[in-house]
């Protein structure tokens, strides 16, 4: 089930809400939880709740093992024993196939494996639980002896899908204690409404441009339509994910859990590493704390560092998706991250905040577009389109500058974009600042029909437009 | 607490949004039906077996029907595009060239390059028109109804590539051409010989599918833009086609193929085609069905005995205005539109106040229409085709008991939406003759032939 779903707007969350505010006990708010949780999953996907209820028990006993053991051996192979069975299960999902089918593609061998349906959010909800079986092994966060409160962890339902990937350190507490304010509510209910709006009214609407524009492999790209496709990409997934974490911190907030930010307006960004450090802020913090520390993180001299940042950039494309492209666009990014740190750290603080921006932009929508297809050479074709090459009958030649089609898209989609761009600047925070906790009473007034105005417009498109998908879903 | 009033407000709206959703459970339609607004069945409420749900398929029919289901539908879908079109500058122009790209324009472009599925081009200007039946659905609609807004042939022909007629006769150049005053042609389009064969072979495949004494009537008829130039320019004095030659040859007993540029040849000073649009006229169409029927043996009624009403309509994307007949039925006939293969409901035959080619069958044909003819003949057509075969079935009513209509192009058909593929309906509706008739978008090199045809047969 999706957030912007009519039975998710409609019908599943009006009842969450109803159920789990009938009684105050926390018994029952996490009984109810529980419940709506699994049914959550289990609505798009009934076979593979199996999956993760599998992982979450095996993790379940390896913590209560650690907890129990006082051999620090059984503990290190308990926790091996957890982490392997949760990576395998997404190893075997996600990459099995992908893999074995390089393999054996690489080396003329005949044979190939189907690829599986990916069961939905495995790539968040293992995370989730390695954080768990690791916390308690560091003794970070207490064994959770309780089984469905630790079920409750993994698979509640406002991060369950699509992140954000929340540590178990961060509400081992909330879920034994945690209250749910009238206040919470509606400030939880607004950024739900924001989220909304973001994925429904913006992400949907730059989807729909970008369809319409020809892009490679589709025809020849003209130099504008390759920018104005990666422009409207770079915008689309923005809203699309950061809309579904705001609906995920705003349902948290309703229910009385305090999820982390997981974006900060990435696209003011003055460089690569700060743009990471804005943008899926929860997956950066997982590779920080359980991959690139354990590996020794910077503490083992310069070449060290740079196989360590290598490694993370790797995984952390291969994360995202079973393809070359990913791997490509991980190792993109950890090459840049390696020379901003080693190499032009001292260049990038002396250059005016607008080139630094703008650079990095540049650099984002560059990732952005190897993210986009998983065709290794529809990637070349797009790239080069960007610099306003193209290859033709083998050799290399200018790309037309414009094109009918990307020139009828822009007058098409002529407000929408714009306001995206807008949206992408810091503008609220700045207001809030501005007004320095004065015309509480206007704002208010504001907030309620910015509200109401959210909802309804969102409601509308929905039914009126059918473009729906989230991006992250698929990882 | 930022205060009372935002919390009650807050509050309300969440309740709201149950409420709308138990009135939607207790008072949405729970059957599917066909929509002729969106051109496809909308979602009736899922079937609860363990099956549906184990697959998930459940939870996305649920969404549908939610959301197809939802009230006042059609103005909330008009409202949200309102809404998207506010600040946008799109000109006429865009919409032509945004909204035409459907199926249609598929065929264009595997017509252009010359490709088929297994094959490169073998030689000749390959080149096709689009059809753009998008355009035939209600006014409003932004899509061209223009095939002039393509501008690969213009209105004088342009300079097209000049062949001898011998030469034409050669199996890699079986094509569309006009004829020149010089006594030479001009190559319009060429067809591919693997388009043609499996074209011939889903011909044949239909004709096993008939009893007996049944046939199979194939006529690919030319678009608007493939007869311009030639009232236009002095230097084109006619059309030539011989694609049709090749499909004889490939095809059994049962299957015949008009050579409708042939039949249209004498009629080209007169008014054939639309003066607003690129589908050919009621006067096209009389002319090709009374061939048909002279090759049945039957006759047909003159065609001032008709009924038809002068419309004054225009085109609501080009604003080109004209007169142009709309042609009636020469008794009353029963519509209805047939889902699922057994429930059926009613459909206009012709909109007495549409101004466009629109007034028939509001502009589609799906997901299968039935229309009782009133006649008694004991026998019962099928007419597969494009919107070219909405003005043509009405010359067909008296010779049938039932005629079907129905369109496989891509996004068209679908087989859990009729209810079965078109051999099992042709069996269950016992129909005798098939009429395949498209323009040559969706004709010639379009997949809507050589591969659509085949597939909807038996999948």
């Amino acid at each position: 089930m999706v957030f912007s779903s009519l039975t998710f707007l409609l019908l599943f969350f009006p009842l969450v809400l109803l159920f789990y505010f009938l009684r105050s006990d926390l018994k029952w708010k996490n009984g109810v939880l529980l419940v709506f949780s699994l049914l959550f999953y289990a609505w798009g996907e009934p076979v593979w709740i199996l999956a993760m209820i599998v992982s979450v028990i095996i993790n379940y006993a390896c913590a209560i093992g650690i907890d129990r053991s006082k051999s620090k051996t059984a503990r290190r192979l308990l926790l091996t024993a957890g982490v392997i069975v949760s990576v395998a299960m997404l190893f075997y999902f996600k990459y099995a196939a992908f893999l074995f089918n390089s393999f054996t593609g690489i080396f003329g061998i005949a044979a190939e494996l189907p690829v599986l349906k990916l069961p939905i959010g495995i790539s968040f909800y293992t995370f989730q639980v390695l954080t768990y079986t690791v916390d308690v092994y560091r003794g970070k966060a207490p064994v959770m002896r309780n089984l469905p409160r630790l079920m409750l962890y993994i698979s509640c339902f406002p991060q369950l899908i699509a992140g954000p990937i929340v540590q178990y350190a961060d509400v081992c507490n909330e879920l034994s204690d945690r209250t749910s304010t009238a206040e919470g509510f509606v400030n939880g209910m607004r950024r739900f409404a924001v989220g909304l709006s973001k994925k429904v009214l913006i992400a949907n609407v730059c989807a729909m441009a970008l369809e319409q524009i020809p892009l490679a492999g589709e025809g020849e790209m003209s130099v504008l339509g390759a920018w104005y496709a990666a422009l409207l990409y770079s915008l689309q997934i923005y809203f699309d994910f950061s809309g579904y974490s705001d609906m995920a911190i705003g349902i948290g907030e309703i229910l009385g859990f305090r999820y982390k930010e997981n974006f900060n307006y990435p696209y003011i960004s003055r460089s690569v590493s700060e743009f990471w450090r804005r943008w899926h802020i929860s997956l950066g913090s997982f590779f920080r704390d359980y991959v690139y520390i354990p590996l020794g993180g910077n503490r083992r001299g310069t070449v060290r560092t740079i196989i360590n940042l290598l490694v993370v950039w790797s995984l952390t494309g291969l994360w995202h998706g079973a393809d070359w492209n990913f791997a490509l666009w991980g190792a993109y990014y950890g090459v840049l991250i390696v020379l901003e740190r080693f190499v032009l750290n001292k260049i990038i603080s002396k250059l005016p905040g607008a080139v630094t921006i703008f650079t990095t932009l540049i650099l984002v929508m560059g990732g952005w577009v190897i993210f986009y297809y998983t065709d290794l050479s529809a990637v070349g074709t797009h790239l080069l389109a960007m610099i306003g090459l193209q290859v033709r009958e083998g050799s290399l030649a200018f790309a037309s500058l414009a094109d009918e089609v990307t020139m009828a898209v822009i007058r098409k989609y002529t407000f929408m974009p714009l306001l995206a761009m807008i949206a992408c600047l810091p503008i609220v925070p700045a207001v809030k600042k501005w007004l320095g906790g004065r015309h509480q009473k206007l704002t208010n007034a504001f907030a309620n029909v910015f509200f109401i105005a959210e909802m309804a417009l969102s409601l509308l498109f929905i039914i009126g437009q059918s473009y729906n998908p989230f991006i992250y879903f698929r990882f | 607490m930022k205060s009372k009033f935002s919390f009650v407000l807050t509050l309300f709206s969440t309740m709201l949004l149950l409420c709308i959703g138990f009135l939607l459970l207790t008072f949405a339609e729970k059957e599917s039906r066909p929509s002729g607004n969106e051109n496809r069945m909308l979602q009736g409420f899922p079937e609860l077996s363990g099956e549906n749900i184990l697959s998930g398929n459940m939870s996305g029919e649920f969404e549908n029907f939610l959301s197809d289901g939802f009230f006042a539908r059609n103005l909330l879908i008009g409202v949200s595009d309102n809404c998207l079109g506010v600040f946008s500058c799109q000109t006429e122009e865009d919409i032509a060239l945004l909204e035409g790209g459907n199926d249609e324009l598929q065929g264009l472009v595997d017509g252009q390059t010359g490709t088929s599925d297994d094959e490169q081009p073998e030689g000749g200007a390959v080149q096709t028109a689009p059809d753009n039946d998008g355009a035939d659905s209600a006014p409003g609609d932004s899509a061209p109804a223009d095939d002039e807004n393509y501008d690969e042939l213009p209105e004088d022909g342009g300079e097209l590539e000049e062949v001898d007629p011998d030469s034409a006769a050669q199996s890699e150049n079986y094509g569309f051409y006009f004829r020149k005053a010089n006594g030479k042609l001009g190559m319009v389009f060429t067809t591919l010989e693997s388009n043609r064969r499996k074209t011939a072979r889903a011909l044949n495949a239909y004709r096993a599918e008939l009893p007996e004494d049944g046939n199979v009537f194939y006529m690919m008829i030319p678009l608007k833009r493939n007869y311009s130039p030639i009232r236009n320019d002095d230097k084109y004095v006619g059309w030539y086609s011989n694609v049709e030659d090749s499909l004889r040859e490939q095809t059994v007993d049962g299957v015949h193929v008009l050579n409708v540029p042939e039949i249209l040849e004498p009629h080209l000073d007169e008014d054939i085609y639309f003066p607003i649009d690129h589908h050919w006229s009621a006067l096209g169409a009389y002319y090709v069905c009374e061939e048909l029927m002279r090759i049945q043996g039957l006759p047909m009624a003159p065609y001032e005995e008709y009924n038809y009403k002068k419309v004054y309509g225009h085109n609501y994307n080009t604003g080109v205005k004209g007169w142009f007949d709309i042609i009636y039925p020469l008794q009353k006939v029963n519509t209805t539109k047939v889902y699922q293969k057994v429930k059926e409901m009613d459909a206009v035959f012709v909109d007495y106040s549409s101004e466009f080619y629109t007034a028939f069958f509001n502009g589609r044909i799906l997901p299968w229409t039935k229309i009782e003819t009133g006649y008694s003949t004991g026998r019962k057509a099928l007419v597969i085709g494009d919107s070219f075969a909405n003005i043509f079935t009405p010359y067909l009513c008296p010779y049938y008991d039932e005629v079907h209509m129905t369109d496989v192009r891509e996004n068209h058909y679908d087989q859990r939406e009729c209810g079965g593929w078109i051999a099992d309906l042709i069996e269950y509706h016992g129909i005798d003759d098939v009429y395949i008739l498209m323009s040559y978008a969706n004709a010639a090199n379009s997949p809507t032939s050589y591969k659509r045809l085949e597939q909807c047969l038996h999948g």
